[in-house]
Order: C-alpha cells, then structure tokens, then sequence
C-alpha cells in the first residue's frame, strides 16, 4: 500500500510541475486576403485600355475600402498578367503564388461601338479554382456600375454577403447655390441633382423598398415633408402640417414611417402612414423629441430628446411605449443611426473638439468613438449591408461626405471639392 | 392578570415591539460611530493600486535572462517638452510668413544675400491676404499649436510613460530586452496572414514544434498538432518559414512549442 502511494504523490508532484515555456498565438498579425486585380484584355480586336482601366480602378477602390483585401502591386505581376485566360485550367496559378497572391481577379471586355461586354472571373489561388465569374452587358457608360457590381459579387463569394457598393448615396449640397438633393455612387462618382427646389432641403432618407427617397424642404416656406420617385422624378408633398415636419424615416418594410412633427406646439415623434395619415403619436413629453431611427425589426426607435437636460438618445418601444435612455455621457448626442443587422447605434456626439461619431450597443453598452479629431463629423449612415459608415466632416475646413468601416478605419473622403455635402443617405441595393 | 382583548375576526391589532426604539436608537449610534471613523481617517481607507504600464523594450534583440519591470525609470521627459514652446514663439508676430523664409535661405546658399536684400521690400505684400479668413485661420494654427502642445504635455504628465517599469512583465533576469518568448511570439504574429473568411471555422488550433539551435538558427518544426484546416495549417507554416534565425545566440539549443489559434477574431 505505501508504495502505491509513493506512486501517487510522484504523479501528484509531477502535475503540479510547471509547464514549459510555450508561445501561444490567438490571431494572425495580417488579416487580410492577398488580392492580384489584373488589367482586364481585349476578347477582340478592339483595344480600349481606358475601359479596362476605369473598371480596375472601380473595383481596387471598393475593394481596397472593404478592408478585406491586400492589393498586390501590378509592377510585381509576371507574365500571366499579360494573358487572356478565363477559366482556371488556363491560369498559372503557380505565378500568382510566387507573388504571395491568394485571390486573383482576372478578365476581358469587348466593345462594339457604344456597347460593352466584361467578363470577370475571381479564382483562389490556393485551392485552383474558379470563386465566382460573372459576364456583364451594356453601355460603355455603365461601366462603374459593372464595376460595383463585381465587386459586390466578390465579397458574396469570399464572406457569404453581398457588398454595398452597387448603392447611392444621396446628400444635400449647395452647389447651386441652395442647398439641393442630390445622388451620388459610393465612390463619390456620377453626380446627379434631384430637386431644383431653391430653397433649403434637408435629412434625405431612402425608402427600402423602390426607387424614393424621403426629405424636408422649405419650398413651402415651412418644413415640409416630401417624396419623391428617383426615376420618374415625381414629386408629392407628404407632410405639411403647421410647424415642424422633419427627419422622416422609412420602417424597413417602408411601409411606415416616423417623422418629427409639431403640428401641436412640442416637438413629437409620430407614425404615419405612406398616406401620411397619422398613426400614432410615439412621443409625449415636455422635451424635444427628433431624428427617430428604426430598428431593422421596426419594433423599436432611436430618437435624441432633451427631457432630461442635455440632449440623449432614447430608444421608444413602437407598441408599449416604452422609452429608455440609452446615451448617458457627451453634452450633446445626436442623429441615430440603427445599423442593418440592429447590433450598434451610431450617432454624433459633441466632445471637446467637435462632434464626433460613436456606436452603441442597443443595451447601452460597449460604447466605441470612431472619429477623433479636430472638425465635426456628423450624420453617420449605415451601408445596408452594415459594413460601413457615411458621414459628413468638415476637418478640411469644407464640409464633405467621408466613408469609413463600421470599426471607423480606412476613412476616407467621397465628395468631390467645392461647395458643402451633408445629410447623406445610403440607399438599399439598386 | 391581564386580559387581552380577543381580536375580533377581520381586525388587527397594532403591535409595537418595545424593543423596536432601542434597536433604532443603538443602529443609530452605530452608523454614526462609522462616518465619524470615516472622516476622521481612523479607518486606513483601501485605495486600489495604480496598473502597471510596463515598457517592453522590443527593439534590442532578445535575451535570455530578461529584467523585470523596474519601478523607477530615468528622468529623461523634460527635454522633449522643451521643443514646442519656440515655435510658438516664432509663429506669432506673422502668421503667413512663418515657415517659408526659414526654409529658402537654408537650400539655397549661393543667393542668400539677393533674399536679405529683397526681405524689407517683400514686406508690404503680406499687407494683400489680409482678410477675415486668412486672419482667422491663422489664429486657428497658433490655436492649434498651442493646442497640441498642451495636449503633449498633458499626455506625458497623465500616461506615465517615463515613469513605467521597463523590462519583461515576467523577467525575473539582469538583461535588457525581451525575452526570447516574447520576440518569437512577436515576430510569428506579425508574420502569420490570414483571413477569417478563408477558413471555414474560427474554433481552428495548431500546435508547432520549433527547435532551435545554440546559434539560435530554426533548425526543424514539426506540427505536434494540426488544425484539420490545410489552408490554416498552410498559413502557420508559412510564418514558420520566415523565421529563419533569431537576432541573438540562446547559446544552447531549445525548443519551443507554438500554439495558433483564432480566439480572438472568436471572441469579435
């Protein structure tokens, strides 16, 4: 017996010896995908290099802003670069490698005339074989919008979810003098005026569902609340209640939608219907109550109210009223913006410096700044796909439209010089 | 003999514990008693310790016996706080004129005599720009600089920097550097790529031996463990492979084993 008890107490002394020294590793220090965008070739004779490289740019850029991506550069390609190979029994793959590339995108245009065909093929070089190909028609006008396309196409292929970048993004600038509606591509390209109101036009908001976008104007002399089809250009006064008609925003189902009104003194959130019937009043307290946002679910809304002093944000439960405050620091918090997948709540706070961006769990919780810095970034909105950030900064000195990750890296700036962008608006998949 | 009223059904009778008054009047004094200690600091008060911010000196190649994080650190903030006060200095009398004449006479010196002759009569034009803006933003700059400055020194004061520990958080040596732990830890970190969404599952997790020699060359590596994932077990090799040699001799050989795993982009 006092043997194996000797056994025992060895073993006993054994275990409670220290380990080893070991290394433990619990992420790589490079996340992203080393990614080759070749110069796409002509499938016939018609050589036109500034198509094939307007089309590379398009997609380097929103690829290079998803963040997902390592960009090898082109100086480095070797001779399949130069190659014409659209499926992956033709591609040397082992080129790509030598270069350390993992993804590869590879293609072809042919035009004829004023019409275009691209064909795109995204491979993995590791594995040798064909992710994701895709062969687009049109115009040769549309080719950032090929461009976008594909490299929405790509992210489905890699992450299981399509990009955003096939979207607009309306905003309000001043160019003409009065501050007007206007849309742009998410890189900033394609410019188009909406409105010729000649006035002042505010808080713009896409309705999920079809073209139409959401927005106030002072045409009338009073804000106002308007809708207006993109395509058709028809334009119809929604609310016009006496006082306030502001910061209206579609339900996801866009059959709804919350919009600040002050028709009877208090600035209140109500529901309304595509008629602009009132369905119900939201709010009801002594403060002011404005810029709701919906939650994806639509059974819950963001709003900023001073009831308690300074100005919070509030998150109002649709059915039971309920209202709970969510902001509890910053002088000032202000335009929620609920994100697609309903995790995080953005919104502008005023510190020191300026206003700058945050995001909030709908719990109050983990909240993170996004933007530092001097100048103040205002009105975030989430991409639909809720990968990334819209907002509007004036840290140059001219207020303009700026896109960042949802974790606040890669910002980078959209809107061309001269003039003010603000108010911007991401639309849903076009 | 007392006789108690018999409670009708339905009622009931108010009682109150005589001892009631006492207990409330004893709690009293007691709570009493305790702010009394408080504010007279009879009571030693808790107060939680500062975190340790330790400097990890990953510059200087790694040694085998690392020092420890000392608590005393050499006074050397004053000199760098030193710099920004003169630029302010400079930049206050012309707003606009302060950075260029500074740089030209420097590049080129064969007319530097032609640019002290021409100063006096480059003088008026500086009198054009002169309005709101060009004023504003000016006082803006200065504003800013001071800005920075003060935030700069701020920061020195609030971080702690020059005052932390500096050495390994575990060094238990006399050695200034990292420990050899920490460098490969460091380096296979840096050079390990890959995406989350070239794996299909985050809960992946390699074991790698490496052995080194005295020269501290990776001599081999064998996976005591793979992850089931070619294309993780493919990425761990890959940063393996650029560890060659460490930048200092162990002096006897070891070897180390290395754990890869994805618990933080699990934990996002």
């Amino acid at each position: 017996m006092a043997r194996y008890g000797w056994i025992i107490v060895v073993l006993l002394f054994a275990w409670c010896l220290p380990a080893g020294a070991q290394v433990v590793i619990s992420a790589p220090g490079k996340q992203t995908i080393p990614l080759a965008v070749t110069d796409f070739l002509p499938m016939d004779g018609t050589t036109r290099p500034e198509v094939a490289a307007e089309f590379n740019e398009v997609i380097s850029w929103d690829l290079d802003l998803s963040g997902l991506f390592g960009l090898i550069p082109k100086e480095s390609f070797l001779g399949d670069a130069s190659r014409l190979t659209l499926n992956s029994a033709e591609v040397d793959f082992g080129q790509w490698r030598l270069l350390g590339a993992e993804a590869l995108i590879k293609g072809g245009y042919s035009v004829q005339g004023d019409n275009l065909i691209i064909e795109a093929r995204l491979f993995d070089v590791v594995s040798r074989r064909l992710l994701t190909g895709r062969r687009y028609q049109g115009k040769v006008a549309d080719i950032r919008h090929m461009g976008h396309t594909f490299a929405d196409q790509v992210l489905k292929a890699l992450t299981g979810e399509e990009g955003p970048f096939n979207t607009r993004i309306a905003y309000v600038g001043n160019q003409t003098g009065h501050k007007e509606l206007y849309l742009m591509d998410v890189d900033g390209k394609n410019i188009k005026r909406l409105t010729d109101h000649k006035s002042i036009i505010l808080n713009p908001d896409f309705s999920p569902v079809g073209k139409e976008i959401l927005f106030t104007s002072y045409r009338a002399g009073n804000p106002d609340l308007y809708r207006k089809e993109i395509y058709s250009g028809r334009e119809a006064r929604y609310s016009y209640r006496k006082g306030l008609n502001i910061a209206g925003r579609y339900r996801a189902d866009g059959k709804e939608v919350a919009a600040t009104l002050s028709k009877d003194g208090n600035a209140e959130i109500y529901l309304l219907g595509l008629d602009s019937a009132i369905h119900k009043k939201l709010t009801n307290s002594w403060g002011i109550d404005v810029d709701p946002s919906w939650s994806p679910r639509g059974d819950e809304i963001a709003f900023v109210s001073d009831r308690l002093g300074n100005p919070n944000i509030f998150i109002a439960d649709v059915l039971g009223r309920d209202v709970r405050r969510l902001t509890e620091s910053g002088k000032y918090n202000a335009t929620p913006a609920w994100s697609p997948k309903g995790d995080r709540i953005a919104f502008a706070r005023l510190d020191e410096g300026g206003f700058n961006i945050y995001t909030i769990r709908p719990d109050g919780t983990d909240e993170r700044p996004l933007t530092f810095g001097a100048g103040n970034k205002e009105h975030p909105r989430w991409s639909p796909d809720g990968r990334f950030i819209v907002y509007s900064s004036d840290e140059t000195g001219e207020k303009a439209l700026y896109i960042m990750r949802a974790d606040g890296s890669g910002a980078r700036r959209i809107s061309p010089r001269g003039g003010e962008y603000r108010h911007p608006a991401w639309s849903p998949s076009w | 003999m007392t006789t108690q009223k018999p409670i009708p059904p339905g009622r009931h009778h108010a009682v109150l514990d005589p001892g009631l008054g006492r207990m409330l009047i004893v709690s009293l004094a007691v709570h009493l008693a305790v702010v009394a200690l408080f504010f007279t600091g009879l009571i030693p008060l808790r107060q939680t310790p500062p975190r340790d911010v330790y400097y990890v000196d990953l510059v200087n190649p790694p040694v085998k016996n690392p020092r420890a994080g000392r608590p005393e650190a050499p006074a050397e903030s004053p000199k760098k706080t030193v710099e920004p006060p003169k630029k302010e200095v400079a930049v206050k009398p012309k707003p606009k004129v302060e950075t260029p004449p500074a740089a030209k006479p420097v590049t080129k010196p064969a007319p530097a005599a032609k640019v002290v002759k021409k100063t006096p009569e480059k003088k008026p034009p500086p009198a054009k720009p002169v309005d709101d803006s060009s004023v504003q933003n000016a006082l803006d700059r200065i504003r800013l600089k001071q800005e920075i400055a003060r935030m700069s020194q701020n920061d020195e004061r609030s971080s702690g920097f020059s005052k932390a520990p500096l050495g390994m958080p575990t060094g238990k040596g006399t050695e200034a550097g990292p420990s050899q732990e920490a460098w490969i830890h460091d380096f296979l970190k840096s050079a390990w790529s890959l995406s989350k969404y070239q794996v299909g599952r985050l809960d992946l997790e390699a074991t790698v031996q490496l052995e080194f020699d005295a020269r501290g060359n990776l001599r081999n590596y064998q996976f005591l463990k793979k992850s089931g994932d070619t294309r993780f077990d493919d990425s761990v090799k890959k940063a393996i492979l650029e560890l060659k040699q460490l930048p200092s001799e162990p002096g006897s050989s070891f070897d180390l084993p290395v754990v890869f795993n994805l618990k933080d982009l699990l934990e996002k």
